[in-house]
């Protein structure tokens, strides 16, 4: 595949295939706004919208939250800690269905790759999603930037083996080595992930180029290509000196006069998104070890598509390896320095990941031309340490209903650690922690544990509560944004719609009080069909579609849970009806409930 | 324990239709590729509910305009809707549409009818018409300029797939399920109005771009468009949906210069029976607004619909007895909470102002002032419990008439509108100072409404009466922001 795509940013269920399981890495903190309005409603194929008015906004969370209840466990996000001053989140709730992991568990480590996996479902049908880009999970990555990316998406076999696993190459170690630094359940998703990748075979002609934290230099993953010429392009260049410029290009295989760096000049457009960074000392080194500096035109475009209206400021990390007669695409997330790549024997800091693969895309060759000053010099600028030191490496707060679990590593043992817990509603408890662990008591369901800030002399570290409660527990927890009067009507005719029932009738919903009967046909009949009969086969074919879902679960208890959860309420339901169908399909969901317990 | 063997049925209720599902197989598009990010315009996110009010203010506008939205205000688009309506059921069963009660068939019959309300928006702008209402018009703009070759009228995936909410069969869905004649109460199947709104829309239209029966019945393999029902309009259905565009301008969604003036006499006979029908409270409420004399604000008008006798011998004695007091309250939070966004940004966008440091300003004390009063009058109004979601309201009011101060104040109307906003909030109180949450364009700071203005235009349009006083009245507020935060 040689031209790149020109696509949605958004990601979007393929082939009529719903959500089983996502997992996003993403080096800033996942903004929360972007998820709920936009890339899970877009995942989960949302049918209503956020809107002003109040019954589709209710319809809207109704549904978002729904969805997300029943992927709980099997949404994950994992990126570097937020040692920034962290803003306020909008939505604070999503952490709640959507576990967001950081990453340094083990040792200092950063979380720079942008791997994104989703699990379809469609019939008897499963794929595999992956998508590895340079997209961070933030409403200026999807708006402000301009992103390059990878992605394919293969249909997955039923039967697991070593042997299908190993063709992922450094994808699999990469996969280890970041759930090894996120924490024990963070693990636990990412195994569900390699068991995938042990079902499809990575496809030909591509190869996966990673970068682990205090492992070898990625850079030696390129040796193998027989790099004659390289050209780059990426916003950021790191201090670099002479002596690490040389490991690097040792490393690679290649002498760094051949290596073309696409830089902008300090009059593009792109400078005032503050997003292109090379210090002047990183210049001079790389001007000393003969690298060549070509400057990336105001009007140079990465695609036909690309206009000049487009006021994004590119945030791909692209690397053209030519070899022979051959040349080589690496999209990754990568920028040009040692904390990305490591060089000699220092070792990444970074977790990267990108994708190489054979492409006739010439465009990164030809868009540079020479510096030419002092009409067009270099842009220089001296950007702070993104991940400034911090004592506080790596924090984890678990709430399972009963207690919440607090675990911190910090560097320094001797200094005290307090932990602010903020709770829905607003109020926050503090506590002093000490050994790096505590645990707390709480069991309010209605007013669930929704973040945690641990403070240690100056050094401050945010994470969201990790909701681990079983199911039945969980499904105290009230709907989100929506008025109470009508959650349990909202999540009742949802529950329904996804096991195969009617489309949600706001009529029904909204104003609903008193005990609910579930709606069974949908309509009334419009022919000479017996209503009767029409209702029966609308709940028995819900009860068909749960008994479906639960088979689909078996082994695994989590999910089991889950379905049986639903079951339990759909029994509720049903139990409430007043036909005969109603009163059988609660009969059966009783018994077969029983049998499971 | 031993469960019972089920015995299965199944009836036959018709014949059975293949549908060739436009899913397809994984095995033929396993190949990978890569690729740069399409610029990414988010659907704005209406913010609506700053103050969890609109619960409240919803339960006034069902009183008074029930079935409307603030979007619903053009009754042509009711005519054009039910041709849409009309020859998109056609598409849709012969496409092997038949069940509507399950999403997934909603869905796949909405497929049907998207292109044809997007193809009007197209239509409209070829004809030269710059104004009215034109949902996706940027998009569809964008289509003819690139000569309509971009798929789904050039919207991304989740533009196209939100234009069902957002779109104009979105503003008008409500009112074409529950207004008897229109649909048969799904919002889906024409009922006997529809079909002759339908007719009269067909009939104006040049001929060639007229829609007949035997255009469905072609031979066409219908499988082969499900999924790509744009094209199949385009290309097929509809292939004449510019043609004679400028000659036709009578048919089109109304342009702003002409909301206010009366639909021609024939389609007006059709709508006004179904929308304003005689003791409908639509109807009602349309001559009571009408009536009102000497009104100069959407508060006076408030004022003169709680006091009427008609509308009380039909909606209930005391129904909208609270009416002006909550609308007063409402504005005068609306008004602290844009100079409190005001303040916020002329901090700049990063800036966080102490809290202490807006209690001085004279401006926002002077709004809290009148905030607080109208607290107290809607705290002294009697029956004030009977409004449902009513409590919002009065909590509001109560704390703001236990802030003694101008800090507490502030930091008051913040919280109730962190605890109860709805949607994205705009700025919260952090170490007492008050921290944006969104960018400086995000916050739409829009009074709640009553749907008025929609019922005013819709009766205006039918020949009901002359709204021209109310709709002038509307637009003045009983507070008035120099610099309103948009």
């Amino acid at each position: 595949m040689s031209r790149p795509g020109w696509e949605d940013v958004l990601p979007s269920p393929s082939f009529g295939g719903s959500l089983h399981e996502a997992w996003f890495t993403t080096f800033d903190p996942p903004d929360s706004g972007l998820l709920v309005e936009h890339v899970l409603p877009s995942l989960l194929g949302a049918s209503h919208s956020l809107s002003q008015d109040l019954k589709e906004r209710s319809l809207f969370f109704g549904e978002l939250g729904s969805a997300l209840e029943a992927l709980r466990g099997r949404l994950t996000v994992i990126s570097s800690p937020p040692h920034a001053d962290r803003k306020e989140a909008q939505y604070p709730w999503l952490w709640r269905y959507v576990s967001h992991f950081t990453v340094g568990a083990q040792a200092r480590a950063v979380q720079h790759a942008k791997l994104w996996a989703f699990h379809w479902k469609a019939e008897n049908e499963e794929w595999l999603e992956l998508r590895v880009s340079s997209t961070n999970l933030t409403e200026s990555a999807f708006k402000d930037q301009l992103q390059a990316g990878w992605e394919v998406k293969l249909p997955l076999a039923g039967r697991v083996t070593d042997r299908t696993r190993r063709t992922w190459g450094e994808l699999i170690p990469f996969i280890d080595a970041l759930a090894d630094s996120a924490g024990e359940i963070a693990a636990a998703r990412l195994q569900r992930l390699k068991t995938l990748l042990a079902r499809v075979e990575c496809p030909g002609g591509v190869t996966f180029i990673a970068s682990v934290p205090g492992k070898k230099s990625a850079a030696r993953q390129l040796k193998p290509f027989d790099v004659s010429e390289i050209h780059v392009m990426a916003p950021t260049v790191g201090d670099w000196d002479w002596r690490e410029l040389s490991a690097w290009g040792a490393d690679v295989g290649i002498g760094l006069d051949k290596v073309h760096l696409k830089w902008i000049p300090a009059n593009h457009p792109w400078v005032a998104s503050h997003g292109w960074a090379m210090s002047r000392k990183a210049k001079a080194a790389l001007e000393d070890a003969g690298v060549k500096m070509e400057s990336i035109s105001n009007g140079s475009r990465l695609s036909e598509q690309h206009q000049d209206a487009d006021s994004r400021w590119s945030h791909a990390k692209l690397y053209l390896l030519r070899s022979r007669a051959k040349r080589r695409l690496l999209v990754t997330s990568a920028n040009w320095s040692r904390s990305a790549w490591g060089a000699g024997k220092e070792t990444p800091r970074n977790f990267e990941l990108g994708v190489i693969f054979e492409s006739a895309w010439t465009d990164l060759e030809t868009i540079g031309e020479p510096f030419d000053p002092p009409r067009t010099a270099p842009f220089c600028l001296n950007r702070e340490d993104e991940t400034p030191f911090s004592t506080l490496q790596w924090a984890q707060a678990l709430w399972n209903g009963e207690r919440i679990e607090f675990h911190l590593r910090s560097t320094d043992s001797s200094m005290p650690v307090t932990v602010a817990v903020s709770f829905a509603g607003g109020t926050e408890k503090e506590h002093r922690l000490s050994g790096g662990t505590l645990e707390m008591r709480w069991t309010d369901t209605e007013c669930a544990p929704l973040s945690a800030r641990f403070t240690q002399g100056v050094d401050v570290l945010d994470v969201n509560v990790i909701d681990i409660r079983p199911p039945a527990e969980f499904a105290k927890t009230p709907l989100p944004e929506v008025d109470p009067a009508d959650a349990a009507a909202l999540r009742e005719a949802f529950l329904l719609r996804r096991y195969g029932g009617p489309a949600v009738d706001p009529e029904s919903v909204f104003g609903a009080r008193g005990p609910r009967k579930p709606s069974v046909a949908g309509g009334p009949a419009a022919d000479f069909a017996v209503q009767a009969w029409l209702d029966a086969r609308a709940a028995f074919n819900v009860l068909d579609q749960w008994r479906v879902a639960l088979a689909q679960v078996a082994g695994d208890r989590e999910l089991t849970a889950a379905v049986r959860q639903d079951g339990e309420e759909l029994r509720t339901l049903y139990g409430r009806g007043d036909t005969p169908s109603c009163r059988l399909v609660a009969e059966e969901l009783c018994w077969r409930l029983n049998e499971i317990a | 324990m031993k469960i019972p063997s089920r015995v299965t049925f199944q009836l036959t209720l018709g014949p059975v239709i293949c549908i060739e599902v436009a899913s397809i197989h994984m095995k033929e598009r396993s190949t990978w590729s890569w690729n740069f990010t399409a610029p990414w315009e988010p659907i704005s996110v209406r913010r609506g509910d700053a103050l969890g009010f609109r619960a409240a203010a919803d339960h006034f506008a069902e009183l008074l305009a029930p079935g409307l939205n603030n979007g619903s205000s053009d009754a042509r688009w009711i005519s054009i809707l039910s041709w849409c309506l009309k020859w998109s059921h056609v598409a849709w069963q012969n496409a092997g549409g038949s069940d509507l009660s399950r999403r997934d068939e909603q869905q796949a019959r909405y497929a049907w009818l998207r292109p044809l309300e997007l193809l009007w928006v197209a239509r409209a702008l070829e004809s030269g018409q710059a104004s009215g209402q034109l949902r996706g018009r940027r998009s569809v703009e964008r289509w003819l300029t690139k000569g309509q070759r971009p798929a789904n009228f050039a919207m991304t995936d989740e533009q196209y797939r939100r234009y069902r909410q957002i779109g104009t069969y979105g503003a008008y869905r409500v009112m074409l399920r529950t207004i008897p004649g229109l649909t048969e109460g799904d919002g889906w199947t024409p009922a006997s109005v529809a079909h002759r709104l339908a007719d009269l829309v067909n009939e104006r239209l040049p001929r060639d771009a007229r829609l007949n029966d035997a255009i469905f019945g072609d031979g066409t393999k219908w499988g082969h468009w499900n999924g790509k029902e744009a094209r199949y309009w385009v290309e097929r259905g509809w292939s004449g949906w510019r043609d004679g565009a400028d000659r036709a301008r009578g048919m089109l969604p109304v342009p702003d210069e002409d909301t206010r003036k009366p639909l021609p006499l024939e389609e007006r006979r059709l709508l006004e029976p179904v929308l304003f029908g005689e003791q409908s409270i639509l109807r009602i409420a349309a001559l009571e607004l009408a009536r009102a004399k000497s009104v100069s604000s959407h508060g006076d008008l408030c004022a003169v619909l709680a006091t009427s006798r008609e509308l009380s011998k039909t909606v209930g004695d005391a129904s909208l007895a609270l009416l002006p007091e909550f609308s007063h309250f409402a504005d005068a939070t609306m008004h602290a909470m844009r100079g409190l966004w005001g303040e916020l940004n002329r901090h700049g966008e990063k800036q966080a102002p102490p809290i202490a440091d807006l209690a001085r300003l004279s401006d926002l004390r002077h709004r809290f002032d009148q905030l607080r009063a109208a607290g107290d009058r809607w705290l002294r109004v009697p029956g004030r419990d009977r409004l449902a979601h009513g409590y919002v309201v009065t909590r509001l009011a109560e704390a703001m008439r236990d802030a003694a101060t101008p800090i507490r104040q502030i930091t008051a109307l913040v919280h109730h509108h962190h605890e109860f906003g709805g949607g994205r909030r705009w700025f919260r109180e952090q170490d007492r100072k008050l921290v944006p949450l969104v960018a400086h364009t995000g916050v739409v700071a829009s009074n709640y409404r009553f749907r008025l203005r929609s019922l005013s235009l819709l009766a205006a349009q039918c020949g009901v009466a002359a709204m021209d006083r109310a709709i002038d009245a509307m637009a003045q507020h009983d507070f008035n922001d120099e610099e309103e935060a948009q």
